[in-house]
């Protein structure tokens, strides 16, 4: 894990935390200002966000699909994409439907949004999602996104990346006990290729962000490094209204481009969340 | 995959009015298609989706099995309708298939659509949707 020097006592202190339950109001079905019973603070990155002062879960506008259950930092994901009504949206790694739904409502059930997910169990949390929030606009697609192919198909994707889970240590301490650093070394083998084929199912001018909630540099910068290089990506700016730390331009002897400073790294005691990575791409 | 056209989509309209007792929203911009003996909507975008290239599994949300309403369909047809608004244990009840007084066939909490009663007066809901 990343060497968090006068930051660590901070870290420790908030993962023994529980951590804070939050969701979304789905704006497909219910007004983003509805008064909730659970209703608590506002998040301030996603204008449909707030924390809550209950357990929503067994609540019956969940049941409704008024609301769904997600962790406030990767909220970020979908905002920093910046999908537009009527637009071809990919979902590279979509289960179970998380940012799905959140991209859904963005655009008002217009457009498309291609979920992929490879896993047919986690397909079916997906499409079980999709229809309790009462999404239209998407083609759940089963298979390996590294075999996706609609050459510049899509005015933006999103790829929250299978990732070490690192970042989710305050929801799931028992993630500690499956880390390693072979497991990073794998998963940035696997981010880097479907950042290749991201790259090449986006437009020109189109957009990508990517995504992790792990903190390991070779699973994140190093991925975003890769892109800058090896494609005709840049990196652009995150516009979102939340306390993070810029992207890590050296790492064990290693130098990322400088572009990279532009990404957004959360850690659990910024904003009291889970850690979270997030970059925005641009395709030249 | 046959798409409704609109004397179809009208012809729906017209039965679950009878059914139900109030008029439903027939998914204005949405693309209704029949499928595997159930009704979906979808964005025109998703339906004419080049597939190749893709494993498509499904497309859109399934709104009528075996010709009646899913919950998500129910919901979504019936936004505005009137309805029989239920108290919160009432409503959880309701969603976990128990019975409660309903005069309309439709049910809702917190002025939102939770689903359909079997028949009206009744109260519970159809089981297994």
């Amino acid at each position: 894990m990343l060497q968090l020097g006068e930051e660590y006592g901070k870290l420790i202190e908030c993962l023994g935390r529980p951590e804070r339950e939050s969701y979304r109001v789905n704006t497909l079905k219910a007004d983003g200002g509805e008064p909730f019973p659970f209703r608590g603070e506002r998040i301030p990155w996603c204008g449909t966000g707030y924390y809550s002062t209950a357990r929503v879960g067994d609540t019956v506008e969940h049941f409704q699909g008024l609301v769904y259950v997600q962790e406030a930092a990767s909220m970020l994901a979908a905002e920093a994409l910046e999908a537009k009504p009527g637009e071809m949206v990919l979902d590279m790694s979509a289960a179970p439907g998380s940012k799905t739904t959140q991209l859904a409502a963005l655009m008002g059930n217009t457009g498309c949004i291609v979920a992929n997910e490879i896993d047919p169990k986690r397909a079916k949390a997906l499409r079980f999602n999709l229809n309790r929030m009462g999404v239209a606009n998407t083609a759940v697609t089963v298979m390996d996104a590294r075999r996706i192919d609609k050459e510049g198909g899509f005015d933006r994707i999103l790829l929250d990346a299978p990732c070490s889970n690192a970042g989710q240590l305050r929801e799931n301490p028992k993630a500690l006990e499956t880390w390693s650093m072979r497991k990073v070394r794998e998963c940035a083998k696997l981010q880097k290729q479907l950042i290749d084929r991201a790259a090449a199912l986006l437009k020109e001018g189109g957009a990508l962000v990517y995504s992790t909630c792990t903190d390991s540099p070779e699973e994140n910068e190093e991925a975003v490094d890769h892109a800058v290089e090896e494609h005709n990506l840049r990196v652009d700016d995150i516009r979102a209204d939340i306390r993070h730390h810029p992207g890590i331009t050296v790492w064990q002897g290693r130098e990322y481009a400088d572009d990279v400073k532009k990404t957004v790294r959360v850690y659990p005691e910024d904003n009291d969340t889970a850690g979270f990575y997030a970059a925005r791409l641009v395709k030249r | 995959m046959k798409v409704l056209n609109s004397r179809e989509r009208k012809r729906l309209a017209e039965s679950l009015t009878k059914e139900y007792g109030t008029p439903p929203k027939i998914f204005s911009g949405l693309e209704l298609y029949e499928h595997g003996g159930g009704l979906w909507a979808a964005t025109r975008e998703c339906l004419t989706i080049d597939a190749r290239g893709l494993k498509v599994d499904s497309l859109g949300l399934q709104v009528l099995r075996n010709g009646k309403p899913t919950i998500h369909g129910i919901q979504l047809l019936f936004r505005e309708a009137s309805a029989t608004e239920l108290s919160e244990p009432e409503a959880k009840k309701f969603m976990e298939g128990g019975s409660v007084e309903c005069a309309a066939r439709i049910a809702a909490y917190g002025g939102h659509p939770i689903d359909a009663a079997e028949e009206s007066g009744s109260g519970k809901r159809r089981p297994g949707r």
